[in-house]
């Protein structure tokens, strides 16, 4: 019984195989992308849909080592977040290495949006 | 840039090689094991202000040289299955490269979280809490711990820049360092003709390769997790205090991966003790895992910073606990995917079938339940809606367990043929 079982499973994994090459394989070409470096250094904000030119304009403005406050409002829920959250976050991670302060009255700069659309 | 990359995860190798040799495991191990002590040590040095970089790699790699130079490696020629098992891999590997190469950082969390936190310790330098512990920096989910971002940081500083696209590099050598330890540990107790087809079928799933392009850390976390699960299982047949070191060496990277670690390295120790009943050991090892994830809960109590939103057990809902068949059945459904994981958990069902009676047996099952068990738990205590929660995380929390089942898939139908002609 035990040899029947193993060679079913054997037998299984042959098929488990072919049944996820059949999408990994055509995946991985349909995922190859082509960008340039300025698109790829960009790609988070275009996937999702935020200003990326004023994000560049904010990040030109930024003097080495001076921290920042982004002041946008909560905007629409968006998955587990609300579109705001989404607009601070990609802040954090475009601003690098200028760092968020603490508070507003800390921040060397503020950045201000009137609408997270 | 690609070949300083390669050559700091060579270093990454020689450091495992040295690891490795000291606990006499399969030196096929030895990547993932390099892996794994590179991203510890990194990721607390990180907390203290010091750079691992080319001196850092240099360093671990001359303090590795006399045990890894003590290796002994074994050329075997190998059977036809053998070959063809390598050459559908290495197909894959080589369809994949070009893609993960020019992939740029566009799934959410991989640059909200794991790519914001691997870019801020390329170039601060470090984990300085005025990024990493400040409120501002929430959405980063600052409770989750740095062995991804802290390699990730490795690696760039290796290339001379964070590159959002090459950076998908270091997840798929992730892949490769995992399915070389994986097949490591069943290559000596394990027919070629059940482990071949078992591996790729793991490496073809389109979740696996889908899931590490991404360059999320749930495909490395399983991989962790799965070698600790192997390492354990070894350790049931040959007792050995070596072979429990690597174990937990895996486990407590796992733990100091994602907080999910922390479930499947408790739900690996609670199996294990069910099938071992060697519980003297196994409590050693659990508190050296507690003594390694030490440095990072000391930092996050020392910044104040709030669990994230995965294990809010500081302060856990349980005003609904009517959800949790409805969270376990989810999961299950996700384990169950035919479209992402094929066939993979019903075979892991067969397998714990023909190895039934078996300490193996006992412990992959319990470790399984107790994993999705510890799983349901997580949605019925988070405050978030668990519905919307699970739309977002299902299909990523349950790849530790459907790559940990499928890891141990080939071993307990091995144990099962061994059974048969005792």
């Amino acid at each position: 019984m035990r040899v029947v079982l193993a060679s079913l499973s054997a037998a299984g994994a042959l098929a488990a195989i072919v049944l996820g090459a059949r999408h990994t394989w055509p995946d991985l070409g349909r995922q190859h992308a082509h960008l340039t470096q300025a698109q790829a250094l960009r790609a988070a904000a275009a996937h999702e849909g935020l200003p990326v030119a004023l994000f560049d304009r904010w990040k030109a403005r930024l003097r080495p080592g001076e921290r920042w406050w982004l002041e946008i409002p909560t905007g629409a829920p968006e998955g587990l977040t609300t579109r705001g959250v989404v607009y601070r976050t990609y802040a954090l991670y475009w601003f690098l290495p200028n760092l968020p302060a603490s508070s507003r009255a800390q921040a060397g700069i503020v950045f201000r949006l009137s609408q997270a659309s | 840039m690609t070949a300083r990359l390669l050559l700091a995860n060579a270093l990454e190798l020689w450091v495992g090689v040295g690891v490795a040799t000291i606990l006499r495991a399969p030196l096929g191990v030895s990547y993932l094991a390099g892996l794994a002590l590179v991203g510890v040590v990194s990721a607390h040095l990180g907390l203290v202000h010091v750079t691992v970089g080319w001196i850092g790699l240099a360093v671990l790699a001359v303090i590795a040289t006399p045990f890894a130079l003590r290796a002994r490696p074994r050329l075997r020629i190998g059977n036809p299955l053998t070959w063809a098992g390598i050459a559908a891999l290495v197909a894959l590997l080589v369809r994949a490269w070009p893609t993960f190469a020019a992939k740029p950082l566009d799934d959410y969390d991989s640059w909200a979280i794991w790519g914001s936190k691997a870019k801020a310790l390329t170039l601060l330098g470090w984990a300085d809490p005025k990024f990493f512990a400040v409120s501002a920096a929430d959405p980063i989910q600052r409770a989750y711990p740095l062995v991804v971002p802290s390699l990730e940081a490795v690696g760039a500083r290796a290339m001379g820049s964070f590159d959002p696209r090459l950076i998908h590099l270091q997840f798929l050598l992730f892949g490769v360092a995992g399915i070389a330890a994986l097949h490591a540990f069943l290559r000596e107790r394990v027919a070629s003709w059940l482990l071949w087809p078992l591996l790729v079928a793991l490496a073809a799933a389109p979740a696996f390769l889908g899931q590490l392009l991404t360059a999320y850390a749930d495909v490395p976390l399983a991989l962790f997790v799965a070698a600790g699960l192997l390492a354990g299982a070894r350790w049931l047949e040959d007792g050995e205090p070596r072979t429990l070191a690597l174990m937990t060496l895996f486990l407590a990277t796992a733990a100091l991966t994602k907080p999910e670690g922390i479930l499947f390295a408790a739900a690996a120790y609670v199996g294990l003790a069910l099938a071992s009943r060697s519980v003297r050991m196994l409590a050693i090892s659990a508190a050296v895992v507690l003594v390694v994830l030490a440095p990072w809960e000391l930092w996050v109590l020392v910044h104040h910073v709030p669990a994230g939103t995965s294990i809010s057990l500081t302060s856990p809902d349980l005003s609904h606990p009517g959800i949790a068949p409805l969270a376990f059945k989810a999961l299950l459904g996700k384990l169950f995917s035919f479209d992402q994981w094929p066939l993979l958990a019903p075979l892991f069902l067969l397998a714990v079938l023909t190895a039934a009676r078996s300490a193996a047996a006992v412990f992959a099952w319990a470790w399984a339940l107790l994993s999705i068990l510890f799983l349901t738990a997580v949605y019925v205590v988070s405050r978030v809606e668990w519905s919307n929660y699970f739309a977002f995380s299902g299909s990523r929390v349950v790849v530790s367990v459907i790559v940990g089942a499928t890891a141990l898939t080939p071993l307990l139908l091995g144990e099962g043929l061994r059974i048969r002609r005792r």
